[in-house]
């Protein structure tokens, strides 16, 4: 029988270690997903899901269940991220994607379906995208994390960032605008490049 | 509309009401540059899905359930000394008794390849009327030594924290009971008279009441433990 969230919460505020270990299982891929597209580095996505997730186990009794208990321990990883930032005094790390290495690439492609072209081409948005957000304004790029790869409703959201709904659609729609422009020029740049490859040959 | 496009952005994540969908359909149909903007905003959503998490193992070190707390390890620790005290103060009186009325085992050089040493004194296999002196005087020691203890901890005890009345009573009873205890070494003590293998005998019998009833005593400090953590929780 598979337990809810809030029953293994119950539980595990009983001192039942077992359910947070089950807890931690069932949310620490969202989490680290979270903390490292926001601060761009793994290293710093692992430190700040363990300590995430330990300060959750520590704040468990104070947890009245609210809010749902992913968006709380959301709420805890931003707050990290946010922290972490302000003491490493720096914007989030576009971390080159490991890969380049045809071989490398030729391998993971056997586990796909893809063609080696078609992974070097998902390689190159993802680091595209992953530079596009770094460079948003923190709010908008928060915003868009919680929308974009965790599914939050406006409401949810509005609610984490402590802010108006219509604030957090401005900031969705200002954001996901800025990206637009910049992939759409990225792509421009890219196809004039082929085009200059093709017409030298 | 046109001036408001955060408005589209519940239209793009299909997070809009009815009536509000709508109002934004019949726009769209006569605005083309909403149109583009509905289609950039899908196409930009579509390219976000190309940012991947690098696989990781787990960096959660799960909890272990917590160890079992041996019970002594609840018990207040001015009982646990007292307890110790306890059995100190009866080894030694046992080890006194045994001392004062069994042989001590001669040294056997017959076969030794070294020198002959000067023999050893030799130790009369009877009790004299000084032996049983000296185990007389020791026992009282010890027996003065445990009542003093008794009424120092019935000074002092109550006033440690976290301990009850009736916790108090317990031990005080666990006292009591060991205070008999070393009156029923002193009672051998008493009846030497006999020969020295009765004695043994005697004093073997009455060391397995003793245990069993140390036994009886830890199984008391256990549920005394018991209790405590039955009050704490």
């Amino acid at each position: 029988m598979t337990l809810t969230d809030e029953e293994l919460v119950a539980r595990a505020k009983a001192g039942d270690l077992e359910s947070f270990n089950q807890l931690v299982s069932r949310w620490e891929r969202p989490i680290y997903a979270l903390a490292y597209r926001t601060l761009g580095r793994e290293e710093d996505a692992r430190d700040v899901v363990q300590e995430a997730f330990l300060r959750a186990y520590r704040g468990l009794k104070g947890f009245k269940g609210e809010a749902k208990f992913s968006s709380w321990l959301y709420r805890i990883t931003l707050n990290l991220c946010r922290d972490w930032s302000r003491r490493e005094r720096r914007a989030p790390i576009v971390q080159v994607p490991e890969g380049t290495d045809p071989v490398e690439l030729a391998d993971e492609r056997v586990q796909t379906t893809e063609s080696v072209e078609d992974l070097v081409a998902r390689r190159e948005m993802s680091a595209a995208v992953a530079k596009a957000m770094a460079e948003l304004p923190e709010e908008q790029r928060t915003a868009i994390l919680l929308k974009e790869y965790h599914g939050l409703t406006f409401q949810e959201i509005a609610s984490m960032l402590d802010c108006p709904l219509s604030t957090v659609k401005t900031r969705l729609y200002q954001g996901l605008s800025v990206l637009r422009r910049r992939l759409e020029r990225r792509q421009a740049e890219e196809a004039s490049l082929r085009r200059a490859r093709y017409e030298s040959l | 509309m046109c001036d408001e496009r955060e408005r589209l952005i519940g239209y793009v994540y299909d997070d809009v009401d009815a009536a509000e969908r709508a109002v934004i359909d019949q726009h769209l149909e006569s605005c083309a540059e909403c149109r583009d903007e509905i289609r950039g905003l899908r196409g930009v959503r579509q390219d976000l899905l190309a940012w991947d998490v690098p696989q990781h193992g787990s960096v959660w070190q799960p909890f272990a359930p917590a160890r079992l707390r041996p019970w002594w390890r609840d018990v207040p620790a001015w009982a646990l000394v007292a307890a110790a005290a306890i059995m100190f103060l009866i080894g030694g009186a046992g080890g006194a008794a045994t001392r004062a009325f069994m042989d001590r085992p001669a040294i056997d050089t017959t076969h030794a390849a070294a020198p002959a040493l000067p023999s050893a004194p030799v130790v009369p296999a009877s009790i004299t009327a000084a032996d049983l002196a000296t185990v007389r005087h020791e026992i009282e020691d010890l027996r003065s030594e445990v009542n003093a203890r008794v009424r120092l901890m019935s000074t002092h005890a109550p006033t440690q924290p976290g301990v009850s009345d009736r916790e108090w009573q317990q031990v005080r009873a666990m006292l009591q009971s060991t205070d008999q205890r070393d009156g029923q070494i002193f009672d051998i003590a008493r009846s030497v008279n006999a020969d020295v293998v009765t004695v043994k005998r005697d004093y073997d019998a009455r060391l397995n009441v003793l245990k069993q009833r140390l036994e009886r005593l830890e199984t008391a400090v256990a549920a005394m433990a018991q209790q405590q953590l039955g009050g704490k929780q």
